[in-house]
């Protein structure tokens, strides 16, 4: 056994076992824990026997081991990226439902008036306060769009009441 | 003559005349268009959004603004207008916010379904033509044309990149369109409520499209008009995020 066997075989060994033994003690599913545990499993096993490697690409047809470790890196890297990108998809999803939930439960009713008719004054310390506080314009009409109750419930600012159609 | 091209209920022509106010089965008593709901994605659009508001509320009463987490002053700028605002709590992108809007006035029992860009690239008179088409036809969905109506002030290399996306939308999804990335639309309330924006970017334009194919509604393109100003070219597209938009939507096709 040369040094790379040395100190490799046993830690991909042994990072093999210890996602087995997790696998087994948080019920991950076989599936699951073979997914995690049999790649380094493999690993540690063609590091302490590289020949029989070359024996299994002779019978695939391809040249060397390396050539096939190298086929199923690849492989492996290109079905782990669709696989995790799928995750991606489905997280991103539920993100972007949680987010439009929240925004249509605190959907709000801009001024019944439009800006020509308002008192420039009110405005021009809004935008003071503003400065200080951060939107005032939003802080006050969402206070308005928490008092009532959703879906059907929408604040409305403005002196025209609240509603919808 | 105004033309109007329809897939699967073809008409070849409308009415050239405008259609007057009294006419307009959905007009309400000032004159604006009461059953419309017009969606506006809006990011970081304070300083334009104003003025598409002021247009759009001369021609419609129900407009939803979705700020789409935008961190400059929109929200303030919206609030200013009778219109419904809905505040993305971060930034999710055009399709995701559209598809909030839409689904907000399907809530409030909308009749029709318009999409509006925020840039001030479109004219809200279009809506009025679109709107009459749709009811005149018994399509779903009433899409905006650029290349069958006028495109003021569009670069080449825009033109070029647009024509591009056509061909590729018909290269994947097989559909004709003369114009696939437009964000003006009319869609009726069955139109809507089949639509599923997933793609939450730019890439929701071609998903808009596949999706209406899928369903089996039928469609027509209505020439409208878009106005490029250095200030949208800015904020617009950039044709090297064409490529990137391409490659997602091959992704988001290849896994289904």
């Amino acid at each position: 056994m040369n040094p790379f066997q040395m100190v490799f075989v046993p830690l991909c060994s042994g990072l093999a076992l210890l996602l087995l033994v997790r696998g087994v003690r948080y019920r991950m599913g076989l599936r699951q824990t073979l997914c995690l545990a049999a790649p380094w499993a493999l690993a540690a096993f063609t590091i302490a026997f590289p020949s029989t490697v070359s024996v299994v690409a002779g019978w695939l047809g391809i040249g060397r081991g390396a050539d096939l470790v190298f086929y199923a890196g690849v492989l492996g890297c290109l079905a782990s990226s669709l696989y995790f990108y799928q995750r991606f998809r489905r997280l991103e999803s539920l993100c972007t439902e949680l987010i439009r939930r929240e925004a249509i439960r605190q959907a709000i009713r801009g001024m019944d008036r439009p800006p020509r008719f308002r008192n420039a004054r009110s405005d021009a310390g809004c935008r003071a306060r503003e400065r200080n506080q951060g939107s005032c314009h939003v802080r006050a009409v969402s206070m308005r769009a928490a008092q009532v109750s959703m879906p059907t419930g929408l604040a409305c600012r403005g002196g025209s009441g609240g509603s919808i159609r | 003559m105004l033309t109007i091209q329809e897939r699967r209920t073809p008409i070849t022509s409308c009415q050239a005349r405008r259609p007057s106010l009294a006419d307009e089965p959905h007009a309400s008593g000032a004159g604006r268009l009461d059953q419309v709901w017009v969606v506006v994605a809006a990011y970081n659009e304070a300083g334009r959004i104003g003025g598409v508001l002021e247009e759009l509320l001369q021609e419609v009463h129900n407009v939803v603004v979705v700020d789409d987490g935008s961190r400059d002053d929109t929200a303030d700028q919206v609030l200013r207008y009778p219109v419904w605002f809905l505040q993305h709590a971060c930034n999710l992108g055009q399709g995701a916010a559209l598809q909030t809007g839409i689904r907000f006035a399907l809530q409030q029992g909308a009749s029709y379904v318009a999409t509006f860009d925020a840039d001030g690239q479109h004219t809200a008179d279009d809506l009025r033509e679109m709107l009459a088409a749709l009811t005149r036809s018994t399509a779903d969905f009433a899409l905006g044309s650029r290349f069958l109506g006028r495109a003021e002030g569009i670069p080449l290399s825009r033109r070029i990149v647009l024509k591009l996306a056509i061909l590729f939308t018909r290269l994947i999804s097989g559909v004709s369109l003369s114009d696939v990335h437009n964000g003006i639309r009319v869609m009726t309330r069955h139109g809507a409520q089949q639509l599923r924006i997933t793609m939450n970017r730019m890439e929701h334009a071609s998903q808009f499209v596949e999706q209406i194919l899928a369903s089996g509604l039928s469609y027509v393109e209505v020439p409208v008009t878009v106005r490029y100003t250095a200030d949208s070219l800015r904020k617009g597209q950039k044709t090297s995020e064409a490529v990137k938009l391409a490659a997602k939507l091959l992704l988001e096709k290849l896994l289904g």
